[in-house]
């Protein structure tokens, strides 16, 4: 069983982000959780950088399509709303790729309000 | 790839849904997010309470829009669009809430394209017309500011829904604010020309700005159990940090909020709402039938 899980979450960590193709989307800390279920149903959850993020909907297919060709019939990609992202989600990994390619990775993000950010 | 027609062979070479992104049932914002009730919250006040959050985002964001193409320079275009994706998104999430916590079912679309102007609960504020880019700040000036004051108090809230999408509001709104503060200061503290341009449109703003603390009977009932939050709560909040901005921007320090009742909230609008739904809506009424 955690072979398969570990089998679904490299499926999902595999697929790129749309707008920066050189990044997964578990570089991003897009990717939030993979669980395979009782009935073989494999539940992958992702997170939208913004609540109008256009791009979600791409990615969701994209999940989808990477999963099911890792083998897994049954997919249900879902939506994880918290904790909110930040760009504090990005792995060491996905700030490496950024500055190789040319793109400084952003620095801490700001503590707001009562925002249950990622705890460190 | 098949010689006769380019189109239809470029068109096989990717499957449909994963290109596009249309007809993949995928479309709910709230998708897969678990949307229970929770005990003792009425589920058909809370769906009116998201229309009123999620109707100020939505129409603020269609007014908002209008400075595409039209904006001083491209950078401010590009600013204001994302401002406009950010509150069209929060209006999305908020909608779709809407139709689970009430039960009917409907989703983002059915709320924002098939409901008439008199059952939209946004304030006058956010259906205001465009007016010039100092308007502009003046109105994202207090409505973020107010918003952030609600959102920053509902991440609390006895909803975990909405109280996941006030969390990831409050990072958006920030940033409008942090946006508009700095054209608040650039314009007010610039040329006399810009000094007055802005002037001008806070004392056109500010009669519109006492409905955002009008409490409605049903945000009292929500905030009283803990789910929404009573906008007379946080006036003295919002007038503060506005004051200290346009303090800053040398401008004078503004009048109190007016007094006002509750009127867009109950349905009740100006004549600047009608055509904007009628743009933002014509489409997806003339052909009911379309997915996307």
């Amino acid at each position: 069983m955690v072979a398969t899980r570990e089998r679904l979450w490299e499926a999902a960590a595999s697929v790129t982000d749309p707008e920066l193709p050189m990044l997964t989307l578990a570089d991003l800390g897009i990717l939030r959780e993979v669980a395979v279920q009782e009935d073989g149903t494999a539940a992958v959850w992702i997170t939208p950088t913004y609540s109008g993020c256009p791009a979600l909907t791409e990615m969701r297919v994209d999940v989808d399509r990477a999963v099911r060709a890792a083998g897994f019939d049954r997919v249900e990609v879902r939506t994880a709303l918290s904790p909110a992202w930040t760009t504090d989600w990005i792995t060491d990994e996905g700030r490496r790729k950024l500055t190789e390619h040319g793109i400084s990775p952003p620095g801490e993000a700001p503590r707001r309000g009562r925002d249950r950010s990622r705890s460190p | 790839m098949s010689g006769e027609n380019i189109f239809t062979g470029l068109t096989e070479e990717h499957d449909g849904d994963a290109r596009w992104a249309f007809g993949t049932g995928f479309t709910e914002a709230l998708a897969g997010v678990d949307t229970t009730l929770p005990a003792g919250v009425d589920g058909a006040d809370l769906a009116v309470y998201c229309q009123m959050l999620g109707d100020d985002a939505l129409v603020q964001s269609q007014r908002l829009v209008q400075w595409v193409t039209d904006a001083p320079e491209l950078e401010e275009e590009v600013a204001l669009a994302n401002i406009a994706l950010d509150l069209l998104g929060q209006a999305r999430l908020l909608l779709a809430r809407a139709g689970q916590a009430d039960g009917s079912g409907r989703d983002e679309d059915a709320f924002a394209y098939h409901r008439d102007p008199e059952h939209f609960r946004n304030v006058h504020l956010t259906e205001a017309p465009r007016g010039d880019f100092a308007r502009a700040v003046a109105t994202l000036l207090v409505l973020s500011s107010w918003r952030l004051a609600v959102f920053t108090r509902l991440a609390d809230s006895a909803d975990p829904v909405l109280a996941a999408i006030a969390a990831k509001g409050v990072n958006e709104l920030a940033y409008h604010r942090e946006y508009v503060v700095a054209w608040t200061l650039r314009l007010g503290d610039g040329t006399p020309y810009s000094h007055e341009r802005l002037r001008t449109a806070v004392a056109d703003v500010w009669p519109l700005t006492g409905e955002l603390f009008a409490t409605h009977p049903l945000e009292a009932a929500l905030a009283a159990q803990g789910v929404g939050v009573d906008p007379a709560s946080v006036r003295d909040e919002v007038h503060e940090v506005v004051t200290r901005v346009l303090t800053a921007a040398t401008l004078p320090a503004p009048e109190p909020f007016p007094g006002q009742t509750v009127a867009g909230r109950d349905g009740e609008h100006s004549a600047h709402l009608a055509p904007l739904l009628e743009e933002l809506q014509r489409v997806a009424r003339e052909h009911p039938e379309a997915t996307w």
